[in-house]
């Protein structure tokens, strides 16, 4: 670290000013000439036929301009889901269907003159509905008698298994040894069944789109998304457009977590763009990003675990069963996810199953949300570790740290499970795990306070509870990120990346991975992103890739430029570029130098140093001009994944069941934090993400499968009243294939919160809770139960 | 209708309808730093100050607003520089999508007036109505202290 | 172009008279109310600048103006009553600070939502609605305006006569020198909309040679019942006569309905245990004892 300039300080975000004062542009801040504004309107009954769509009046509502439904739009079926081509999402959705799924699904697009035509020629559509049977119980969407979603010509773009006729929307099945004989001959079992709910990531920044035809009859497409280069491949596909013909800019986003990695306001809008002429604007409403476009996937996951009389979990059986809800965007791969980000963790498994099925339902959409299985799958894990250490005299901590994965180590899952592919296999090269787990247990006091059931507030018992976990850093072999770099006058760099900011910094990350690898400062670096005309490729912001994959592309780019430099410096100074030693942004004639032409022998100070604006001018501009330039890519065969423990203190209400969290703690391993504040940042907003999940974000819904609280007052979110204490440590390591030894560590911090704090409600009462939310009143009944119906008499009169 | 409206220190007549909120006739004239996050008075992202109190201005009926005071964060800015607090959200990594920080800032400003250094407790309430996703709110603390010691200083050093 | 249209009187009498001409008419305190139902049409009687906005201590009463927000109440219950005044516990904890800088005490009273921080403690404070209109078929505005009255507020709130037609100009309550109050309301989180409240109301003496105070007077109220808020009477009568509070699910007028993804018998219990709690907080003798 001593080494590294850039790298590894806090550099203050480029856009963070820009931003605080309200400059910076988002996409609906945008002046935009004569938008034609866009509403949905949306099925009220979650499975039904439609009979007839009359849009007469509607048309003429005074400034009511297009219409759009399934009658007059493309009819090819394909998936919203921002993934590379071809997508392991089924292809199983259309721009409208005449088959609603799920209420809230999209049953026609009006354009409009203003916000109030289009409201008013909203209402006048008139849409006529029959109903059919619904299904909401995902444990009973394979039955013989249950309705069928999907019976048109759905099909996977993949092959991989994929059923509509049972409801099935994804199946995954992997395993090695023989489990079955593994369970008989463990000195003990622990089979649990867990589940997880629906969420909204929320991000304050609603769907937002705008698009226009430029004046070369160009479609642009302005998009507040995670994928550009997704969208623009997938609006040419659907809409019969060639690439060629669109440009897709991502501005500033305010906030994604997966919900905007997925195409779901583009094409409607650039379909009535290319209609009428005329540029469009589509904004969701609140309402409509809970109850109209991606969710956290439920999962109910049945977790076996056989362990040995040396306290190895030798066997491990996972049955997950995920409702991916109306439309099967990221079925496949958030299922595998649940797996393969999990199981690999307790690699001295000899016998593993995995069997996984994603079902349809009549409820809102799963989707691509922080920690994307992961944090499914390891609510129930570690819960399960809890659990078998407990049963086995083991502080958990000690537990963690006896068998999970460590460096030079593989697991059998990696080669496994992948998404949709073969996975890949891999060596652990950097673990701080251990590190993690001693200074996080360290920071929450966990010898002082674990199994004392200290009291709290009058009423009130506290308990503390931990987790683990591991992410990737990009899917291997299948995520790909690029950059381009050119030099200016003075010294600067225009850096374009097609990786997407989304808030997360990653803008400020790839100029300080550009300047470390030049020599320079990160001012010094101009970065452009996510314009699908101007930067080269890259797959978005998922999977956690952004500082591992576009970050290696940069760097690599950065290098050759470097290269170039050096090469115009030997020329200026009249050695070999073997003869130049880097001097931050200069270049100096070494010691040994060796002279050739006309300024051999030079001795005067003045003719030994050329400072990068020495060469700019003079490669721009004086002999054998260029342009300084590079472009390069990087793809992964691996995906080293970040390691993190970790620790909720919480203090429960014995008679009302009401949880507080007191303190909470993150201990990353994420390998070097290229930007130490931004990496804490990523953790910290994760962490209060996940722990609100798992105490107070849910979803309601009413019997006919409505959404009753799409709002963000009775969804449930923190506000800065609400928060824990709450400490972020920094486990560095250092990780060969990371740009300077970073991992990433957008997702992880997503992944701990709801089993550490069950862990720790556990601690506190004695009771555990399988089901998420960990709302009072269920805990209230867990604690009731438990007490035979006796529980909360001590706080009687 | 018509009225006239007192913006950042700037009187404007705006043309606007009955049904609009301070919230769509703040955007509709160019003042895109005040945010349309859930236009229900839940997330803040739409805060400004209406005669220096923090109000959500999708809960403000536009007609009801003429005459009185209303400042944005852009209208904190100081001969067109940034103010210190933008300056303290900024150095702080307080800011990450910056989608909540215009009314972050705008809700600071009105705490830092009438309580030039508040603890965290009182920090938490003045921001209570203004929701982040992206920070966990952590450094959103650091933040206003930063402020608070900034402007501080900038008294002492006899500034207005 | 929505069909809304506004007007924006100058005094009440000129208000009622819009209200009188226009009877689908909506009137406008702070605007958060409306926004929920979000009319397209129709006129809207901005009562924010009719003169309607100040807080007057009368002796010793507060007298409320209806479009005084919560904001401006909080600040003046705090400097009259102190931090433990019943209003300044129940309004620390309503909506968030920029809200309360837009509803009105007087929108809130008519509007009642059953999350109100307001109505609780205004019911326990036996607070009294002023009205303008409604009074009386005909008369012009002035003479309307004249035509003030006072209901207690329980009588607002139930009866749908005294609203009819009415403009509330003020709320006005006492301010005890001799009470403590008591506030809890059930929430998941600091913003949540509240599934039940409590607010309590313990007029005393002097405390006796034990060190218990004595009752004489007791309000508890609990808001988000079937019956929207009920009094708890049979707690209150016996802390007046000095026994001990115990509070059972028989003290319910009526049950609280499931809601916000809660059941009833689980707010229910909840209320239940809370009471007792604030109860035996606020009874309890220095000697520690109970009466």
């Amino acid at each position: 670290m001593a080494d590294y300039h850039v790298v590894g300080t806090p550099v203050r975000k480029v856009d963070a000013l820009s931003l605080a004062q309200g400059r910076a542009l988002f996409t609906d801040d945008y002046p935009v000439e004569r938008p034609l504004f866009l509403g949905f309107k949306t099925s009220q009954m979650a499975h039904g036929h439609i009979r007839s769509i009359d849009t007469s009046a509607a048309e003429h509502v005074p400034g009511v301009v297009a219409i759009l439904d399934y009658r007059n739009v493309p009819d090819r079926y394909f998936t919203t889901a921002g993934q590379g081509f071809p997508e392991p999402s089924p292809y199983d959705t259309r721009l409208f269907d005449s088959v609603v799924r799920y209420v809230g699904d999209p049953v026609c697009v009006v354009a409009a003159e203003s916000e109030e035509a289009l409201r008013a020629g909203l209402a006048a559509v008139e849409v006529e509905i029959e109903p059919l049977p619904s299904l909401f119980d995902a444990e009973r969407a394979r039955d013989a008698d249950a309705p069928r979603l999907h019976a048109g010509d759905e099909h996977a773009a993949i092959p991989v298994p994929y059923r509509p006729e049972e409801n099935l929307a994804a199946e995954v099945e992997i395993g090695f040894g023989d489990v079955e004989a593994g369970f008989a001959a463990a000195a003990f079992t622990e089979r649990h069944r867990y589940t997880t709910h629906y969420a909204s990531h929320a991000p304050i920044e609603p769907h937002s789109t705008v698009t226009w035809i430029d004046e070369n009859d160009r479609l642009v497409i302005l998009s507040s998304t995670q994928v550009p280069f997704h969208v623009r491949r997938i609006v040419a596909r659907l809409l019969d457009v060639p690439v060629k013909r669109i440009r897709v800019i991502k501005p500033r986003v305010g906030g994604g977590f997966g919900i905007k990695q997925e195409v779901i306001l583009e094409p409607y809008a650039a379909l009535v763009t290319l209609r009428t002429g005329r540029a469009a604007r589509f904004v969701l409403s609140r309402e409509e990003v809970f109850r109209s476009s991606r969710t956290r996937h439920p999962m109910r996951i049945d977790l076996t675990a056989g362990v040995d009389g040396e306290g190895r979990i030798t066997t491990l059986e996972m049955d997950a069963l995920m409702n991916t809800g109306a439309y099967g965007a990221h079925a496949l791969t958030v299922l595998s996810n649940a797996g393969a980000k999990v199981l690999p963790l307790f690699n001295k498994v000899e016998n593993l199953r995995f069997l996984g099925r994603s079902v349809y339902t009549n409820l809102p959409v799963g989707g691509a949300y922080r920690g994307y299985g992961a944090t499914q799958g390891y609510f129930a894990f570690n819960q399960e570790l809890d659990i078998i250490a407990r049963r086995l005299g083991v502080d958990m901590p000690e537990y963690c740290k006896r068998w999970h994965i460590r460096e030079g180590e593989t697991s059998g899952v990696f080669e496994a499970l992948g998404e949709g592919k073969e996975g890949v296999a891999q060596i652990i090269e950097s673990c701080g795990l251990d590190e993690c787990i001693d200074r996080g247990a360290a920071a929450i006091g966990w010898a002082e306070k674990r199994g004392k059931r200290l009291a709290g507030r009058p009423g009130t018992v506290r308990g503390v509870g931990m987790a683990i976990a591991m992410q990737g850093s990009g899917i291997p072999k299948i995520d790909m990120g690029a950059a381009s770099m050119k030099m200016n006058e003075d010294g600067s760099f225009n850096l374009l990346v097609g990786a997407t900011d989304l808030g997360t910094g990653s803008d400020t990350v790839l100029a300080q991975i550009a300047a470390e690898a030049l020599g320079t400062s990160a001012e010094k670096i101009i970065v452009l992103s996510s314009d699908t005309d101007t930067t080269p490729f890259d797959v978005g912001a998922y999977a956690s890739s952004t500082t591992y994959i576009s970050g290696n592309a940069v760097k690599k780019c950065a290098l050759q430029v470097l290269e170039q430099i050096r090469g115009v410096a030997a020329e200026m100074l009249g050695v070999e570029p073997e003869a130049l030693v880097q001097e931050g942004s200069a270049f100096v004639v070494g010691a040994k130098a060796g002279a050739t032409g006309a300024k051999a022998g030079a001795t005067d100070a003045a003719e030994s140093r050329v400072s990068f604006e020495d060469v700019a001018y003079y490669s721009l501009y004086a002999e054998n001009q260029f342009q300084i330039q590079a472009g390069a890519s990087h793809i992964s065969g691996v995906s080293p994944p970040p390691f993190m423990a970790q620790f909720a203190e919480v203090e429960v209400d014995l008679a009302t069941g009401q949880v507080r969290v007191l303190e909470f703690v993150n201990a990353v391993d994420c390998g070097v934090a290229l930007n130490p504040p931004l990496a804490e940042g990523q953790m910290e907003g994760a962490a209060l993400n996940g722990i609100a999940w798992a105490l107070t974000e849910e979803y309601r819904f009413s019997d006919s499968g409505a959404l009753r609280n799409a709002s963000f007052g009775s969804f449930g979110m923190w506000n800065a009243v609400d928060i824990p204490r709450m400490t972020t440590i920094l486990v560095e390591t250092h990780e060969p294939t990371g740009p300077f030894g970073a991992k990433s560590v957008g997702e992880i911090g997503i992944n701990g919160p709801a089993p550490a704090i069950a862990n720790a409600i556990y601690d506190a009462t004695g009771v555990r809770l399988f089901d998420l939310p960990l709302t009072s009143e269920r805990v209230w009944r867990a604690l009731r139960n438990a007490a035979g119906g006796n529980a909360g008499t001590e706080a009687r009169g | 209708m018509t009225g006239e409206f007192v913006i950042n220190g700037e009187t404007r007549t705006l043309e606007f309808d009955g049904a609009d909120t301070l919230l769509d006739l703040l955007r509709a004239n160019g003042y895109t730093e005040v945010k349309q996050g859930c236009a229900h008075g839940e997330c803040g992202s739409c805060m400004v100050l209406l005669d220096g109190k923090p109000v959500n201005s999708c809960q403000v009926y536009a007609a009801t607003a003429t005459s009185l005071a209303i400042t944005t964060s852009r209208g904190l800015t100081v001969d067109g520089s940034p103010h210190v607090i933008h300056q303290a959200w900024a150095d702080s990594g307080a800011v990450q999508c910056g989608f909540c920080t215009p009314g972050m800032v705008v809700a600071t400003y009105a705490l830092l007036e009438s309580n030039p250094n508040p603890s965290d407790e009182e920090i938490a309430v003045a921001l209570s109505g203004n929701i982040c996703r992206c920070t966990g709110y952590v450094k959103t603390f650091d933040a206003v202290h930063q402020a608070a010691r900034w402007i501080a200083e900038h008294h002492e050093k006899g500034g207005a | 172009m929505s069909g809304i249209t506004w007007a924006h009187p100058d005094t009440v009498g000129e208000a009622l008279h819009t209200l009188a001409a226009n009877p689908t008419a909506r009137l406008h305190g702070g605007g958060t109310g409306l926004l929920r139902s979000d009319p397209r049409e129709g006129l809207l009687v901005d009562l924010s600048r009719a003169g309607l906005g100040a807080i007057t201590k009368e002796g010793g009463h507060l007298l409320v103006g209806a479009t005084a927000t919560l904001a401006e109440l909080l600040e003046r219950a705090a400097a009259v009553g102190g931090e433990t005044h019943l209003l300044v516990q129940a309004l620390r904890e309503t909506a968030t600070p920029a809200l309360r800088n837009r509803i009105t005490v007087g929108g809130s009273v008519a509007m009642f939502p059953p999350w109100s921080g307001l109505i609780g403690p205004l019911v326990a404070l036996d607070a009294e609605v002023e009205l303008a209109g409604g009074v009386g078929g005909t008369g012009d505005g002035a003479a309307r305006a004249e035509s003030r009255r006072s209901v207690p507020i329980v009588e607002y709130l139930t009866e749908n006569s005294s609203r009819r037609g009415t403009i509330v100009t003020a709320v006005r309550f006492a301010l005890y020198e001799d009470a403590r109050y008591g506030w809890y309301r059930f929430v998941r989180l600091h913003f949540d909309y509240a599934s039940f409240s409590l607010a309590v109301v313990l007029r005393g003496g002097d405390t006796g040679s034990d060190g218990a105070a004595t009752i004489h007077d007791a309000r508890i109220v609990l808001v988000g019942t079937q019956n929207r808020f009920d009094r708890l009477n049979g707690v209150e009568e016996r802390l007046s006569a000095g026994a001990p509070a115990a509070v059972s699910i028989a003290d319910l007028p009526s049950a609280i309905p499931a809601r916000n993804g809660f059941s009833s018998e689980y707010l229910t219990e909840v209320a239940i245990v809370q009471l007792q709690r604030i109860l035996n907080e606020m009874t309890h003798d220095r000697t520690g004892g109970l009466r």
